[in-house]
């Protein structure tokens, strides 16, 4: 696979450095610190994660909490705000803030709706009947939530915490804007000093085999996740419990305080600087020419996406579950490639055998393209699939030829999901960072690069405008999965059977968010 | 009342959901050992009654008496754990991050749970032995259903609920396991409760049939009075076919109809005169070829009329005979009828009729 010929080229490059200067970059005290600080903010950025979204999800779940559509698109809504924009937020609210924990409070806030999301619809869509068999069977409710809800709504928890697990180790900004030295920021800082590039290389590799370790842990504790659903009659829906009171005013104090720190005080925060640059004048042209910049960029590198996912996607849609099988493991793995080691692989690459191309558009768009490739096939894959594979062969019955009746069949009414596909990556590759950064060419500025410039030397309220218009751009799939997510009926009807549609965790790594 | 508490007792009791009741007014007692069935159409609230009496659901009124221990009532109220009540869902619902061991085992103390023989000698009873490291889904509908009921089983409940549990079988499978089912818990005189919408299931395992229609009880029988004697004109069509005849004129213990002077029963007979439909099921009717009855004689009980269609089924067959005043009536006879679509034929009744006074339901 195209994809994989950048990480293959790291390797050849760290090996071609020689045995004795890999050891030293490993054994050095700095990588280990590195390692240490990285593993510390992914835990507690998991535990953060499971504090805001457990409670959240059991409340829109099971309970009557009032207003619990409403808030079912709030907790959705943070995957709106890409998360530097909202490390950045905090950051000109508070300006003290920095280190570790600043970075693992705005990663948790960041990142909880991947886990949250999908535990409210594993806690929705679980069958009333276990739990009342437990019931009958002699446990209390807190046993039933022990030993059955719990071990049945754990994989999609699971699935959602290595989602947000991969995204936090991959992060830059955040992370640059905390000054916390995790490994996607020494291996920037590494590169910027372009004395130790193989120092940088090493720490690369190092953070995909974590990234992997974490893919394989995932596999392990999920288990046999996928077969969990016995029988074939209509499910019950498990009745919502009725809150008292003093129940329901903590539940909303809840739900309210965390509506605020996650999407209140960015939002506060952003209408401030903006207000500010009112007052002293703001160049429109440049946000104008970022903004092209960002198209443009992202644009090609949907294209190149688009045209390398579906050979791919009409395979796997088509043909043996294996190859599906390994797909799916593919689109994991796309999530554990942090942008900035592909940005950092064709640096070395292009350098090395195309010079020309160094520091060029295509490159770009190039890096783009290897970095969300897993979202155009999975959405190209899931609309291909819908297709009845009948329709097709009827076409060449007809007397149509393969390719001729791939695009007037299956292609003409698959393409609104691969349009959706090329969209989604076009709209992810704009919030994309530590690449684009090391790989646009010179004088070239994206929205995301001029935020960062300008976060970096701290002049906040400068970055506002492009905060907002990353937001804005960025919102885009997140307004139409909250949509979906409230037109999902949740209404209880009189005999107490509700009947809503599940919500897969898959879905919700299609909005993805900034690297 | 006896020296022992029947197992289960209900007063007046009446379920709903907030807005209207689902289940209004049910008094029930079921004694020791007891296998009752309650029998009822979808939306009869039936399933409501079960989880009412399973402790899912609070009733609104009345009270619910489980072996002398008021669990329900107007200011007690004790949770499902605390009720030493089984059920055996639907669908099995059975534990699916556990092994077939670990769900049957699920109810029982920790100590049981490690130490097996518990476990294997249920499934040896449910007929599974030896399936204990077996994963629910690679079970087949039936061995779920089994898995299910040794569950529920396992913590010697007082008392049992059946929740449709063979309805997700298909034909065959279903009337095999639920003899089974039947035959078990008859030898280890399990009280039990089996809900379910299949008449014929009902009528073939029940000690007692509880027809259920809007939310009331309308008969507690043994099966063959409900079929046989049924109280309203609604159970008679429910439980099983029906022909029903209207009354041109009546006596006593007869009524005139399309097909002659038909005996009724005397049992709970309307007053006379007023009853203005009697019925009779299909069995109690036979064919007799037009030329074998001499004319003119046997006028009364007979009818003439013509074969419109015939369902066989093997082990019997049904007919319907459109008479000559355009009444259809349904005749059962064991096996082949021995005639063709079309042919004429004379229908003979051969029991006695029920009356009904008011044919209107």
């Amino acid at each position: 696979m195209v994809t994989a010929i950048p990480l293959l080229y790291l390797v050849v490059r760290t090996v071609d450095a020689g045995g004795e200067s890999i050891i030293a970059a490993l054994w050095r005290e700095r990588t280990l610190e590195t390692t240490v600080t990285s593993l510390a903010l992914v835990l507690s950025v998991i535990v953060g994660c499971l504090v805001l979204a457990v409670p959240t999800a059991w409340l829109l779940a099971r309970t009557n909490l009032p207003g619990r559509s409403l808030f079912l698109v709030t907790a959705a809504l943070p995957l709106a705000v890409p998360s530097y924009v909202m490390a950045y937020a905090w950051i000109a609210e508070f300006p003290g803030m920095s280190g570790l924990w600043a970075a693992i409070w705005v990663m948790s806030l960041a990142t909880f709706p991947y886990v949250a999301i999908p535990l409210t619809a594993a806690l929705r869509s679980q069958d009333a009947g276990q739990e009342e068999a437990a019931r009958s069977l002699g446990l209390g409710p807190l046993a039933t939530a022990r030993r059955v809800t719990i071990p049945m709504a754990w994989p999609a928890a699971a699935a959602g915490l290595l989602l947000a697990a991969l995204y936090t180790l991959s992060e830059f900004g955040t992370v640059a804007i905390f000054r916390v030295d995790a490994f996607t920021r020494v291996i920037y800082t590494a590169y910027r000093a372009s004395f130790d590039r193989t120092s940088a290389a090493v720490l690369s590799l190092l953070l995909v085999a974590l990234a992997l370790l974490l893919v394989i842990v995932e596999a392990r504790v999920r288990g046999r996740a996928s077969r969990w659903r016995l029988g074939s009659g209509v499910k019950r829906a498990v009745p919502r419990k009725e809150l008292s009171r003093g129940a329901s005013a903590l539940g909303l104090a809840w739900m309210i305080a965390l509506t605020a720190v996650s999407l209140g005080v960015p939002a506060w925060s952003l209408t401030m600087r903006l207000l500010e640059t009112r007052r002293f004048g703001f160049d429109f042209t440049e946000l104008l020419g970022a903004l092209v910049g960002s198209v443009t960029a992202s644009a090609i590198g949907a294209a190149i996406a688009i045209a390398l996912a579906l050979p791919i996607a009409i395979l796997a849609a088509r043909y043996t579950s294996r190859m599906v099988r390994g797909i799916e493991g593919a689109a994991f793995l796309g999530h554990a490639l942090p942008g900035v080691v592909v940005g950092l692989s064709l640096v070395f690459l292009t350098l090395a055998l195309l010079p020309a191309a160094y520091q060029t558009l295509i490159t770009l768009a190039f890096a783009y393209a290897v970095l969300f490739l897993p979202k155009a096939i999975g959405a190209s894959r899931s609309s291909i699939e819908s297709v009845p594979p009948a329709l097709e062969s009827t076409a060449r019955s007809l007397g149509r030829g393969p390719m001729r009746a791939w695009f007037t069949v299956t292609g003409r009414l698959a393409w609104p999901g691969i349009a959706a596909g090329a969209l989604l990556v076009l709209l992810t590759a704009m919030k994309e960072l530590p690449a684009t950064l090391m790989l646009r060419p010179t004088g070239f500025n994206t929205l995301a690069t001029e935020l960062w410039s300008r976060t970096d030397v701290e002049a906040f309220g400068d970055a506002a405008p492009y905060a907002l218009a990353m937001i804005l751009l960025a919102s885009v799939p997140a307004w139409l999965m909250g949509r979906w997510l409230a037109g999902t009926p949740g209404a209880d009807r009189r005999d107490g059977t509700e009947h809503d549609e599940p919500v897969h965790a898959q879905q919700v790594t299609y909005v993805g968010g900034a690297r | 009342m006896s020296a022992v508490p029947p197992t289960l007792s209900l007063q007046d009791l009446v379920v709903g959901y907030g807005g209207e009741p689902v289940v209004r007014g049910v008094s029930l007692e079921v004694g020791h050992g007891e296998f009752v069935a309650v029998l009822g159409a979808s939306g009869s609230g039936k399933t409501t009654l079960l989880r009412a009496i399973a402790g899912y659901l609070r009733p609104t009124a009345g009270s619910i008496t489980v072996a002398g221990q008021l669990v329900a009532g107007p200011r007690s109220w004790v949770p499902p754990e605390k009720r030493h009540i089984g059920v055996v869902p639907q669908e099995g619902a059975l534990f699916p991050q556990l092994d077939v061991a670990g769900n049957v085992g699920f109810g029982l103390p920790r100590r049981e749970r490690r130490t097996s023989s518990r476990v294997s000698q249920l499934l040896e009873m449910v007929g599974l032995a030896g399936l204990e490291k077996g994963r629910p889904d690679e079970l087949s509908g039936g061995q779920q259903q089994r898995v299910a009921l040794a569950r529920a089983l396992a913590p010697e409940p007082e008392l049992l609920l059946l929740d449709e549990p063979f309805s997700s079988l298909d034909a065959a499978l279903r009337v095999e396991v639920r003899t089974e089912v039947h035959a078990l818990l008859r030898e280890i005189e399990t009280t039990t409760i089996l809900v379910t919408h299949d008449q014929e299931e009902a009528l073939s395992i029940a000690d007692r049939v509880a027809v259920m229609s809007s939310g009331r009880i309308e008969q507690v029988d043994a099966p063959w009075r409900v079929y046989e004697a049924p109280s309203t004109l609604g159970i008679a069509r429910f439980v099983g076919d029906l022909v029903e005849l209207p009354v041109r004129q009546s006596k006593e213990d007869t009524a005139l109809t399309s097909l002659g002077w038909v005996p009724v029963t005397t049992e709970n007979l309307p007053a006379a005169g007023s009853h203005s439909l009697v019925t009779l099921r299909p069995e109690q009717l036979a064919l007799v070829s037009d030329r074998t009855l001499g004319n003119g004689s046997g006028t009364e009980q007979t009818a003439l009329g013509t074969v419109e269609a015939i369902r066989y089924h093997g082990h019997d067959s049904l007919t319907t005979v459109r008479l000559e005043d355009g009444t259809p009536v349904a005749v059962r006879a064991a096996g082949g009828a021995g005639v063709a679509v079309g042919d004429r034929v004379r229908v003979v009744v051969t029991g006695a009729a029920r009356a009904f006074a008011d044919p209107v339901v």
